[in-house]
């Protein structure tokens, strides 16, 4: 559908104005499919984005000052969704070794029990944008970078 | 910056992937650049999303389902927004013409002048950032409703 449908607005004062309007539309409908997804696991997103730069670095472990550097989000308060992962034993927590003032995070077992069972889905999830091809998947994601370089 | 960097992830499992990982970064990334200019004036993207949908009526009143079919964030509470712009004075809300049982929301002259700077100050803003050129920001906005068209 037409972002001017999605959010009934019929015009906009620049295609500036209406491709930031579109980068978020599409954001918060990809984020509320996912939301379905992570639900049954009682996963947020940012956590579930913890656990795959997590396991990026398995069998290593990584301080919370690169787990931020990594993630998506970079408003996320990642102490906090670390602690949040350990309450639910996906994760642990230790001093690194080289840095006594900084910690380290590993992924359980558990934790990657867990993503195994999540990629799966996210699999499935995954065909529900072949609105576009591959080329074009590509595509968008050069104009996004580019979007960027202010 | 490439998303590669921005991210420091060297390798994404498919384009698919790749898009959706952009997606949700460059949103990121503009809503922390809103949220600088909306800071000092104590509102958030979603307050501000009301307001502007407000504003867009105006002098006609709009109810809260409107707003909301109105709102980028589907997922907003609208009554709960429309709650902190009535507290703080931007908005009020007004007996319906049309259903004496229901309650419409006006913006305020306070609202009104409050919204009209920030749209000057975010369009000023928004044209002044872009590495894209317009033929390119159309071919972006065809992209993003292509992605969205199968699963909707």
């Amino acid at each position: 559908m037409s972002i001017e449908k999605d959010i009934k607005q019929p015009t906009f004062k620049s295609p500036y104005s209406k491709a930031i309007v579109n980068v978020i539309y599409t954001n918060n409908w990809l984020q509320s499919l996912q939301v379905e997804i992570f639900k049954p696991f009682d996963l947020t997103l940012q956590q579930y984005n913890v656990l795959r730069i997590l396991r990026g670095q398995y069998p290593n472990p990584i301080t919370v000052i690169a787990i931020i550097e990594r993630m998506l989000d970079k408003m996320s308060n990642a102490s906090r969704l670390v602690d949040k992962l350990l309450a639910k034993n996906l994760v642990i927590r230790r001093l690194c070794p080289h840095d006594r003032r900084a910690v380290d995070v590993i992924i359980t077992d558990e934790g990657l029990k867990l993503l195994e069972e999540l990629d799966t889905l996210q699999n499935q999830w995954e065909d529900k944008l072949h609105g576009l091809t591959e080329s074009e998947a590509l595509q968008l994601s050069e104009l996004l970078d580019k979007l960027r370089q202010s | 910056m490439s998303i590669e960097k921005d991210i420091k992830q060297k390798n994404f499992k498919n384009p698919y992937n790749k898009v959706t990982v952009n997606v949700m970064f460059t949103t990121g990334w503009l809503l922390t650049k809103n949220a600088k200019i909306l800071k000092p004036y104590n509102l958030t993207e979603q307050q501000y999303n009301v307001l502007k949908i407000l504003r867009e009526c105006y002098p006609q009143t709009a109810n809260v389902n409107f707003i909301l079919e109105g709102m980028i964030d589907k997922m907003s509470n609208a009554s709960r927004l429309v709650d902190k712009l009535v507290s703080k004075g931007l908005v009020k809300k007004v007996k319906s013409l049309y259903d004496l049982r229901s309650v419409d929301i006006l913006l305020t002259e306070e609202g009104i002048k409050l919204i009209d700077e920030l749209i000057t100050k975010i369009n000023e803003y928004e044209n002044s950032f872009y590495g894209l050129n317009d033929k390119e920001i159309k071919l972006l906005n065809v992209l993003l409703e292509k992605l969205r068209n199968k699963g909707d």
